[in-house]
């Protein structure tokens, strides 16, 4: 239930893409600020801060998922080093255009039938026993986190946060096919 | 930027893309490179195949597609295939931009259509070399 106290503090993280440069098309000078952009004024209940809540909490999934992977096998920590750091950058900025207490949604613009990554706070993932098994579970996982991504990308009312989130889905992308090219070598 | 703004800077950076393409296709050295060979047809074919449908979209959007380049300057010296593949990489990273760019600036299909255009140039920039990155189209980031 937001409060306008968190409704403020979720349109000043959301603004807060804009200020980390998260902004469309503004070789013509326009207005750089995401709030701005596509409709003329925001809804106080932004349903743009509960989407990056949900995006947050999935790349939050996947970068665990990565950081167990790694754990769990050690002569992966190369192979899967570039997709920890891209999702380690996803979260980070995520976290700081989040409030703290944005409720992600759920389910209802991702008609998804899979349940999700299990919540970080729940535990560390399950992770395969065979490295190839697991290096190739964890380019699924990339895979399925990118098509999540251009689903929300596609949903979010900002353009600018679209970009931003089409952007985090061609990455994942990329990391689905680096990473099943790595089972392969 | 408009939704046609978006789409017809889009459909120029196709034009220059299959350009380049067309250069970089006809300076593979020699027959000893097929699978180069290979990966620069069918970028070429893919590209064409979002100009065409770039040009019927900004069409159906009201615009008036903009027109090709006489010819466009080379990303690179672009003679070794090591700088074929090095060329190539760099007109996707500019295709992933200006179709990063597109998703921001148009909404429905066409934005689906932009968000899986800017997805394929961020996996086809790996099949030349290029690296993963956080952010693909997203320079500032």
């Amino acid at each position: 239930m937001p409060t306008p106290v968190s409704r403020r503090a979720a349109l000043g993280g959301l603004a807060a893409l804009g200020a980390a440069g998260v902004s469309g098309c503004t070789s013509d000078g326009g207005d750089r600020s995401p709030l701005r952009t596509g409709t003329p004024s925001r809804p106080p209940d932004d349903p743009d801060v509960a989407l990056a809540a949900t995006v947050l909490r999935d790349e939050q999934a996947m970068l665990d998922r990565v950081v167990a992977t790694a754990h769990r096998h050690p002569r992966l920590a190369g192979a899967v080093a570039g997709a920890r750091a891209a999702h380690r950058a996803h979260v980070e900025l995520l976290t700081r255009a989040v409030p703290p207490d944005a409720v992600p949604v759920r389910p209802s613009p991702r008609p998804s039938p899979r349940p999700s990554p299990q919540p970080s706070p729940q535990g560390a993932p399950r992770v395969p026993d065979a490295a190839a098994v697991a290096l190739a579970a964890l380019a699924r996982a990339e895979d399925r986190l990118a098509g999540v991504g251009r689903r929300s990308a596609l949903a979010a009312r900002s353009g600018p946060f679209a970009r931003v989130l089409a952007s985090m889905a061609a990455a994942a992308s990329q990391q689905a096919v680096r990473i099943a090219a790595e089972g392969r070598r | 930027m408009t939704p046609v703004q978006a789409l017809q800077q889009a459909l120029a950076a196709e034009h220059a893309a299959l350009y380049v393409y067309g250069v970089l296709g006809a300076r593979v050295p020699g027959s000893g490179q097929p699978a180069l060979i290979a990966l620069l047809t069918a970028a070429y074919t893919a590209h064409r195949g979002r100009r065409d449908q770039l040009t019927a979209m900004v069409r159906a959007a009201g615009g008036e597609p903009v027109a090709a380049e006489l010819s466009y300057r080379l990303p690179n010296a672009s003679r070794t295939a090591a700088q074929l593949r090095t060329g190539a990489a760099v007109i996707e990273r500019r295709c992933a931009a200006v179709y990063a760019a597109a998703v921001g600036s148009t909404s429905r299909t066409d934005r689906q259509w932009a968000i899986g255009a800017l997805t394929d140039a961020a996996v086809r920039e790996l099949s030349f070399g290029g690296s993963p990155t956080a952010f693909p189209g997203v320079e500032e980031l």
